[in-house]
C-alpha cells in the first residue's frame, strides 16, 4: 500500500532506527513498510499515526472507493 | 545501472559471490580430500545433501560471525549499520547456532550409512540434536520477534512447503507409475532442506530484506 511513512520520519528527523525503536520495531520493518514491501498491522499502523499526530490514512493511502450498491 | 541500483544490489551481489565461491570450494574440498567422491560414486544423493548442508554451515558462519564482528558483518551481510548486528544479536546468532547445526547434521547424514565414513548413531544423534535445538530455539525466540519476522517466518514455511509438496508427490507419482527412479531417502531429505531454505529465501526477498533499501 502507498504510503507517506517517510516523509513523516524525515518531517520528524527520526532515522529508520530511531522511528523503530519509538515504535518497538525493528529498523527492517519500517524499511519493508517505506517501500511498500509490507503492509504493518493496524495496530502498528495506529501507533506511527498516534506518534506523528495524524490519522492513518494520512499516512497510508488507498485509492479504493466503495462502488453503490442496489 | 542507476547508482540507486548499484547500492541496492551492490551488498547481496558481494555476499552471493563470495557465497558461492566459498561453496564451491567446500565441496570441492569434499570431494578431492573428504572422501565424497567415493561416496558419491556410491550414491550421488550424498554429494547433494553435502552440498545442501554446506549452504546451511555456510550462512551460519556468514551470520555468526557477521553478528560476532560487526563492523565488518555490517559491510557484507545485508544491514544498514553495525547497531542493526547489535541490536538483533542474540537472534542472529540463535539462528547462526542452528543453521549450523542443521548443516553439519546433513554433512554427517550425508557420510553415514552403508559404507559411510560416519557412525550411523553420531549421524542420527546430530540430526535429532539439530531438529530439536531449532524447534526449541524457533518457540523461544518467537516472542522476540517483530511482527513483520513472525509474517516473514509464516511466509517462508508456507513457500517451502509449497514448493516441497509438489515436488514429492509428483516425484513419488512418477516413480510409482515407473516413469523415474524412486527418490532415495537421502533425496526426500536434501529436498525438503533446501525446500526450506528457497522458501526462506523467497519470503525474505519479497519484503526487501534481500537487497538495500
Amino acid at each position: 500500500m502507498e504510503n507517506q511513512l517517510k516523509h513523516f520520519r524525515e518531517t520528524f528527523g527520526f532515522s529508520q532506527g530511531e522511528l523503530a525503536k519509538r515504535l518497538g520495531v525493528s529498523r527492517q520493518t519500517i524499511n519493508a513498510v517505506e517501500t511498500d514491501k509490507y503492509d504493518p498491522s493496524l495496530p502498528l499502523a495506529l501507533r506511527m499515526a498516534k506518534l506523528f499526530g495524524v490519522a492513518v490514512p494520512e499516512i497510508f493511502i488507498d485509492s479504493w472507493e466503495p462502488e453503490d450498491v442496489k | 545501472m542507476s547508482g540507486q541500483m548499484q547500492k541496492k544490489w551492490a551488498k547481496p551481489m558481494v555476499a552471493a559471490l563470495l557465497g558461492g565461491i566459498a561453496g564451491y570450494l567446500s565441496i570441492e574440498g569434499y570431494v578431492w580430500f573428504g572422501g565424497g567422491a567415493e561416496l558419491a560414486e556410491v550414491n550421488p544423493m550424498r554429494l547433494i545433501l553435502s552440498a545442501v548442508g554446506m549452504v546451511y554451515l555456510l550462512m551460519a558462519v556468514f551470520v555468526g560471525l557477521g553478528t560476532l564482528v560487526p563492523r565488518a558483518g555490517a559491510k557484507l551481510l545485508n544491514v544498514a549499520d553495525s547497531d542493526d548486528l547489535i541490536d538483533q544479536r542474540a537472534m542472529l546468532l540463535g539462528s547462526s547456532a542452528s543453521s549450523g547445526a542443521l548443516g553439519a547434521a546433513l554433512m554427517l547424514m550425508a557420510a553415514s550409512g552403508p559404507g559411510g565414513s560416519v557412525p550411523d548413531g553420531l549421524a542420527l544423534a546430530s540430526l535429532a540434536f539439530a531438529m530439536i535445538f531449532s524447534t526449541v530455539l524457533t518457540i523461544l525466540q518467537w516472542r522476540h520477534y517483530d511482527e513483520l519476522m513472525r509474517q516473514v517466518s509464516w511466509e517462508s514455511s508456507a513457500f517451502g512447503l509449497g514448493l516441497l509438496f509438489p515436488a514429492l508427490i509428483v516425484w513419488a507419482a512418477l516413480a510409482h507409475l515407473g516413469w523415474t527412479a524412486a527418490l532415495d531417502p537421502l533425496g526426500v531429505i536434501a529436498l525438503s532442506a533446501s525446500t526450506v531454505l528457497m522458501g526462506t529465501f523467497i519470503a525474505a526477498g519479497r519484503r526487501g530484506m534481500l537487497t538495500q533499501g
